[in-house]
């Protein structure tokens, strides 16, 4: 069990209560598949959860939310026009309450500060999944960042992303939608594209998987249909167009689905290690080569770390600083 | 999951953003209410007027709000605090240990018998748990408070909060043992429908 926690409820009622970080999440479901025993006590307890919404008092009568902030409203407005100074001119309790409430109303126009960009932004821990005030998703990888224009969604809807993000874009031919991430500008209608500035920082990838999308900078553009990708190199300028077969697991941050087909077992550290933001090392340099062909369908890590192993004859590590070991003297067999 | 963000708002607010205090307002007013509910021995009249004075002071101390952590968390503490200053006022502080006893049961409407008797003995095991460990479960599982902002607002650890909500749900599953696997599963698949 991990540290720190002593019983494994703790663990549950986090998840519940949707507390847990991926690691937890991932030792829950490796416990979770270790016995029907604790499937069934999973189960228990998540029926004792939900039953407990019931016990929650209700309410002898209904609150009107809306009377209450009218209420509330005039309140505020006649305590903050209630103190007036050096007046002799004595105005009826009305009129008094009017102009206090003109003035105050004029100062909250006056003061009402200008729309501000809205900030979303991913932490180094987990990926982020949000949704714009259009209906659009968009999913932030770790460390990434997204800027929206406050002006969203009036004549378009205009954003800078730094880093890599997903996008699933509700259609909206009179709005179109836009990109920005560094000097190339990806505008599209509706439709659904991967915009990556993190693996390479002087490559976008732009990754279309539904629809079409323009990518353009100053000088050049190309419409881009799904299936297709977008490669703009920011140090030579230029944009082109990758049709081939594409890096199946690009959208792996995201859905947690890996291919590998043949890759080498360096390679597919190095995506684990992304995906899952953990550090995990090959501690024998012959194992970089080892050819590695898998699919993994959204699987917990050690679930992963566990099929690897066995498929190479391999030895798992979880060392005490988090780094996960993998040991062995060469590909198996 | 409901996604505001709260930075954001927090920021709108200080600047004197009325229509964002409005969202807000009308988001947390509420649940708030029946929050104070709990410390007003049910009297929503009573409950209604705290949470709209802990509004004012959030209108006019806005410019120099100090908020750590969320409004979320800075509205249940202010509340929180409220219900306890009332209590001290009127010195009638055995009404609070009697809510933290329990004594809920005149409050709730039933539905129907079987639900009545979920609910009767979901109340009962709720009892059972001590006092502390009973606050913390409810306000993550009736006011769904981030553990973070319970921490905050009864002055504890995360830590605390992770222990006490794992024991909450372990002993409430033992008072419900025999309920389990029968009346609950039969229940659920019926709400289901």
């Amino acid at each position: 069990m991990k540290e720190g926690y002593e019983h494994i409820e703790e663990i549950i009622a986090k998840h519940l209560a949707g507390e847990t970080d991926a690691e937890e999440a991932s030792m829950l479901l490796a416990w979770k598949s270790e016995s029907d025993e604790n499937r069934q006590y999973f189960e228990q307890l998540q029926q004792v959860w939900d039953a407990a919404a019931q016990a929650k008092p209700q309410a002898s009568r209904p609150i009107d939310t809306e009377a209450a902030l009218k209420k509330l409203k005039t309140q505020i407005y006649t305590q903050t026009g209630a103190t007036p100074r050096g007046r002799t001119i004595s105005m009826g309790f009305w009129m008094r309450a009017a102009a206090a409430l003109i003035v105050v109303a004029g100062a909250f126009f006056l003061l009402r500060p200008k729309a501000r960009p809205l900030e979303i932004a991913a932490n180094t821990e987990s990926v982020l999944t949000d949704t714009l005030n259009d209906g659009s998703v968009v999913t932030l990888n770790r460390n990434s960042g997204l800027t929206v224009a406050s002006a969203f969604n009036k004549k378009e809807r205009r954003m800078k992303l730094r880093g890599e993000a997903y996008f699933e874009v509700t259609s909206n031919p009179e709005r179109p939608f836009v990109v920005e991430v560094q000097e190339l500008e990806i505008k599209v209608v509706g439709t659904a594209f991967n915009v990556d500035n993190t693996s390479n920082p002087d490559e976008v990838i732009v990754t279309v998987t539904h629809g079409k999308v323009l990518v353009h900078d100053q000088n050049q553009q190309i419409m881009l249909t799904a299936g297709e990708q977008a490669v703009y190199n920011r140090i030579t300028h230029t944009l082109s167009r990758y049709s081939g077969a594409q890096n199946p697991n690009t959208l792996a941050y995201k859905n947690r689905v890996f291919q590998f087909d043949a890759t080498p077992l360096g390679k597919v550290v190095k995506q684990l290690n992304t995906v899952y933001g953990v550090h995990i090392k090959l501690q024998n340099p012959v194992l970089e080569n080892c050819p590695l062909t898998a699919t993994y369908n959204n699987l917990a890590l050690n679930r992963v770390l566990d099929l690897i192993a066995t498929s190479f004859s391999l030895q798992i590590d979880h060392q005490p600083d988090g780094t996960i070991v993998i040991i062995g003297a060469g590909c198996g067999e | 999951m409901e996604h505001h963000n709260e930075n954001n708002e927090l920021e709108a607010i200080r600047q004197g953003d009325e229509s964002v205090f409005d969202t807000v307002f009308r988001r947390y007013y509420e649940p708030l209410c029946h929050y104070a509910a709990k410390f007003c021995d049910g009297d929503l009249d009573e409950a209604e007027d705290i949470v709209q004075q802990c509004f004012v002071k959030l209108w006019e101390k806005h410019a120099a709000l100090d908020i750590t952590w969320s409004i979320k968390s800075y509205l249940y503490k202010a509340v929180h605090n409220a219900c306890l200053n009332r209590i001290r006022h009127q010195q009638t502080k055995n009404r609070y240990q009697q809510f933290n006893a329990g004594q809920l049961e005149n409050n709730h409407s039933f539905q129907d018998e079987s639900s009545a008797e979920l609910r009767a003995r979901l109340q009962e095991a709720m009892d059972n748990l001590p006092p502390q460990c009973r606050n913390i479960f409810e306000l993550s599982r009736f006011e769904e408070l981030k553990y973070r902002e319970i921490a905050e607002l009864l002055n504890i650890s995360i830590k605390t909060v992770e222990t006490q909500m794992g024991k909450a749900l372990r002993v409430l599953r033992l008072q419900l043992a025999d309920y389990l696997v029968t009346f609950l599963g039969l229940c659920f698949t019926m709400l289901q429908f």
